[in-house]
């Protein structure tokens, strides 16, 4: 059996020597790459192209699952973090594992065990790692930045600097100060999970930054056009006229 | 403080009294001096009422000048000036309105003769009034203070475990005791070093009620131990720096103030950069104020997740309750270094 590579990244060199020190009982594991931060961790991922790896979610620049949602093909993900608020339960169902911090080396065993399994049924793998970004965005709280991908380069994009959004089928592209970008995500998920009151669902495909309004009129009978400081127009809804008159008060 | 006697109806109560009085001013001329009732009422009301009109403007008298101790002289003499002044202004008026109404001789002899005693009773009114004014400055004070102290106990009380949860965050606790698991197999000395300093650093900072004063060094002493745990974790990214002047060591501040700021450097600088971040302590005193500043260093570039500043509205919240002061804490940001300061008076 050829041996399964694996990354750790966590920002805590003493947090990687743990889960390093138990990983020795496991003479099949080999660890390519300690990473301290997300950026690191995603760039190892794409060259190394490991089957499982460790992650911490709180680290500096992105975030574990903010990383996540940026790979194509993400491998066996095993979360080890202190953190339990993010609905452990569903975690438990969909990640490989999920540790909280401290944890035994019973339960990391166990945690190990069931990803050695996962990468022995590869096939099933990408589908149930999909859900698993999937049931984070279905329960996470309030968005207050987007994390996207351009060929290697990865941008944070601060929610003051996105302009509106427009629905692409599957995806989301996102007008920002830095570019246009794509995602792959629902408006629904946005509508959630973006502060109220600062974007407002103007239409079935778009969504408009309240700051970036620049002025709305009337096109034809019961159809608005919206225009934005940057020039561009977007057609309003009816119903996306309602909401906009809720938040700006007119 | 408006006027207490034209507030909430209370003129309807003052003008009573003063029927009343008035009452027993026009009986006492009747059955003593042998006046008929109209003149004696008449008389009776020219003298009250014009005592009436003048107690409602003694309150200014009041109002305006303060109890301090260093002006009790000023006091005395503001009070002596006015009573003397309006009395004999009354006098004069009634007097002069008197002898116009009823010019017979022997009422005139009367009241030329009156004269001392009608002085004293005015000097009666005035100390009567005054005091009752000082009397209801002085409820207000005490109901003041009591809402105020009322609510900080309700704060206290219902924030007592929101704020030791805001203080210490569990993350904190957990983090480091996965780095205590893991120095046991790398170092462990070292581990019982950790488990030693958390220990320490719990028991201070549950022990502790929400209102109680600690000194500076105290408290500084329990934020090194914080900090040193961090240090565990992080290692080289974490630099500390104190600053502090020997003579401000055993002032006091709230205690576990100061805990949320170093959470916020912790998690702002820390959390969100690979860089050695420096986080400087620094405190100074001058004429009854303790200065406390934290900054830290931040990765201008990160673009951190926004906090909510509930730490820094809580600490406001409490400088405002326990002091009444509503500018104690400043924030001054530059692109790479963030500083708290707070200003914290000193009792006595």
């Amino acid at each position: 059996m050829s041996s399964i590579k694996t990354i750790i990244i966590d920002d805590e060199s003493l947090a990687r020597e743990l889960i390093k020190a138990y990983l020795a009982k496991f003479e099949e594991i080999e660890v390519l790459k300690e990473c301290e931060d997300g950026f690191q961790g995603l760039k190892a991922i794409q060259e190394l192209k490991p089957d499982m790896i460790f992650l911490d979610v709180q680290m500096p620049k992105i975030t574990g699952f903010e990383m996540l949602e940026l790979l194509d093909e993400p491998p066996v993900v095993i979360f080890s973090t202190a953190f339990d608020q993010y609905a452990i339960k569903a975690f438990e169902l969909n990640a490989t594992d999920y540790l909280l911090k401290p944890y035994s080396e019973e339960r990391f065993t166990e945690a190990v065990n069931k990803a050695i399994r996962k990468i022995g049924q590869s096939s099933q793998l990408k589908e149930e790692t999909q859900q698993l970004t999937a049931t984070r965005r279905e329960q996470e709280e309030e968005i207050d930045r987007l994390v996207v991908k351009t060929g290697n380069k990865i941008q944070i994009l601060p929610l003051d600097s996105i302009h509106h959004f427009e629905a692409q089928d599957d995806y989301v592209a996102i007008h920002a100060e830095a570019g246009k970008f794509l995602k792959l995500m629902r408006m629904k998920h946005l509508e959630d999970g973006l502060p109220d009151g600062e974007f407002i669902r103007i239409h079935r495909s778009h969504m408009v930054n309240v700051k970036m309004i620049e002025k709305l009129e009337l096109y034809e009978k019961d159809s608005y056009l919206l225009t934005l400081k940057n020039g561009k127009q977007l057609p309003v809804s009816r119903s996306g006229h309602g909401k906009l008159k809720e938040v700006l008060k007119y | 403080m408006d006027h207490p006697f034209i507030k909430n109806k209370n003129i309807i109560l003052y003008t009573l009294l003063w029927v009343l009085v008035w009452a027993v001013f026009t009986s006492a001329l009747y059955f003593f001096y042998d006046f008929n009732f109209e003149q004696a009422s008449v008389d009776s009301l020219v003298y009250n009422l014009l005592f009436y009109g003048a107690g409602l403007a003694y309150w200014f008298n009041v109002r305006y000048s303060s109890l301090e101790k260093s002006q009790f002289f000023n006091l005395v003499v503001s009070h002596l000036a006015a009573a003397a002044l309006s009395v004999a202004l009354i006098i004069l008026l009634s007097q002069t309105i008197l002898k116009n109404i009823y010019s017979d001789q022997a009422y005139v002899a009367f009241l030329n003769e009156s004269l001392p005693w009608r002085a004293g009773l005015g000097v009666l009114y005035y100390i009567i009034i005054v005091l009752i004014y000082y009397q209801l400055i002085y409820f207000d004070y005490l109901k003041e203070r009591s809402t105020r102290q009322a609510q900080l106990e309700s704060m206290l009380k219902s924030s007592e475990l929101e704020m030791l949860k805001s203080q210490i965050n569990p993350h904190f606790i957990f983090n480091s005791l996965n780095s205590v698991s893991s120095l046991t197999i790398i170092s462990p000395e070292k581990a019982r070093e950790m488990i030693v300093k958390l220990s320490d650093f719990l028991r201070y900072s549950l022990g502790k009620q929400s209102d109680q004063m600690n000194s500076l060094k105290e408290e500084v002493k329990n934020i090194l131990l914080y900090l040193d745990i961090e240090k565990v974790r992080f290692g080289e990214r974490l630099n500390i720096v104190v600053e502090m002047d020997e003579k401000c060591e055993s002032l006091f501040l709230p205690n576990l103030i100061l805990q949320p700021l170093f959470e916020n450097a912790i998690k702002h600088g820390i959390y969100e950069s690979l860089e050695k971040i420096t986080i400087k302590l620094s405190a100074s005193c001058e004429s009854n104020v303790l200065k406390v500043s934290i900054s830290n260093e931040y990765d201008p570039n990160a673009i951190g997740k926004k906090g909510k500043g509930i730490g820094l509205h809580n600490i406001k919240e409490r400088l405002r309750l326990i002091y009444g002061i509503t500018n104690g804490v400043f924030i001054h940001k530059t692109d790479r270094i963030f500083t708290v300061r707070l200003e914290i008076p000193q009792k006595g």
